[in-house]
């Protein structure tokens, strides 16, 4: 139903979320968030997700503040369905620090690292 | 007027949410819905699920949630309700029109975000004093 991965051997650390995000899989999001945490470089793809609910994204917002207060970088890439509509209803597609694309967000973590 | 009714009940888990989607998918079959409608109503009986989950229970480990589906020819309506202890934050708090969307605190972004998906919305306590009942209504276009 989900899927939930941290990768954090390239150069950023990567949370790929799929599938149904809602209250039921808070502590893997919470889990994959914290482990990213540390990284100066942080990519949150939510391309394949297929329903997001207010839960979910209230602990996106939270990891992209805890990320910002430490001053790394974080990119969201939103996701491609029609999961997106929660991100357009509160407006935070316009808030949060999206990237259109996996390889744009990577690109720009790279850029970012460089300086 | 023809009205039909789907009743599902389950353990005010978080476990359990996928249910609620999964019905709502059976029932909106055969009526005009497309998938952005859907997509947008499976996140208001959601989020209405997860406020009752989430605050209903707080002193009680066990509890129900109820969630019924009315098909009239007009209109889908969704009721839920537990049975736990309310919500603590005013119904006028949490219906009113000019309530920021932004913050994720506390349910208050679920009721924001049920009440930009539905037309109508009635956030009451239950018929017992106890729990919260959250009825919305979505009018639909006519079926063809």
């Amino acid at each position: 139903m989900h899927r939930i991965a941290l990768d954090t051997n390239e150069r950023a650390a990567v949370v790929t979320a799929s599938g149904e995000l809602d209250a039921f899989v808070a502590d893997d999001l919470t889990d994959a968030f914290r482990g990213a945490a540390d990284s100066g470089g942080v990519l949150v793809d939510l391309t394949a997700v297929s329903f997001m609910d207010s839960t979910a994204l209230g602990l996106l917002v939270r990891a992209v503040r805890e990320v910002d207060a430490r001053g790394g970088v974080i990119r969201v890439v939103l996701p491609a369905g029609t999961a997106r509509r929660i991100f357009e209803l509160t407006t935070l597609d316009r808030v949060l620090p999206v990237a259109s694309s996996r390889a744009k967000a990577l690109a720009e973590l790279e850029g970012s690292s460089a300086d | 007027m023809n009205e039909s009714v789907v009743r599902l009940s389950f353990p005010a888990k978080a476990d359990y949410l996928l249910l609620a989607r999964l019905a709502l998918s059976g029932v909106a079959r055969g009526l005009p819905v497309g998938p952005e409608l859907l997509a947008d109503l499976k996140l208001a009986v959601t989020e209405a699920c997860g406020n009752a989950v989430r605050h209903a229970y707080v002193d009680s480990a066990e509890g129900s949630v109820g969630v019924a589906f009315v098909v009239a020819d007009d209109r889908l309506e969704m009721i839920v309700e537990d049975n736990g202890s309310g919500i603590d934050v005013p119904v006028e708090t949490l219906v009113s029109e000019d309530a920021a969307p932004i913050e994720p605190v506390d349910g208050g972004m679920g009721m924001a975000i049920i009440r930009a998906i539905v037309d109508e919305l009635d956030v009451r306590e239950g018929a017992d004093g106890h729990g919260t009942v959250v009825h919305m209504t979505k009018y639909l276009e006519a079926a063809k």
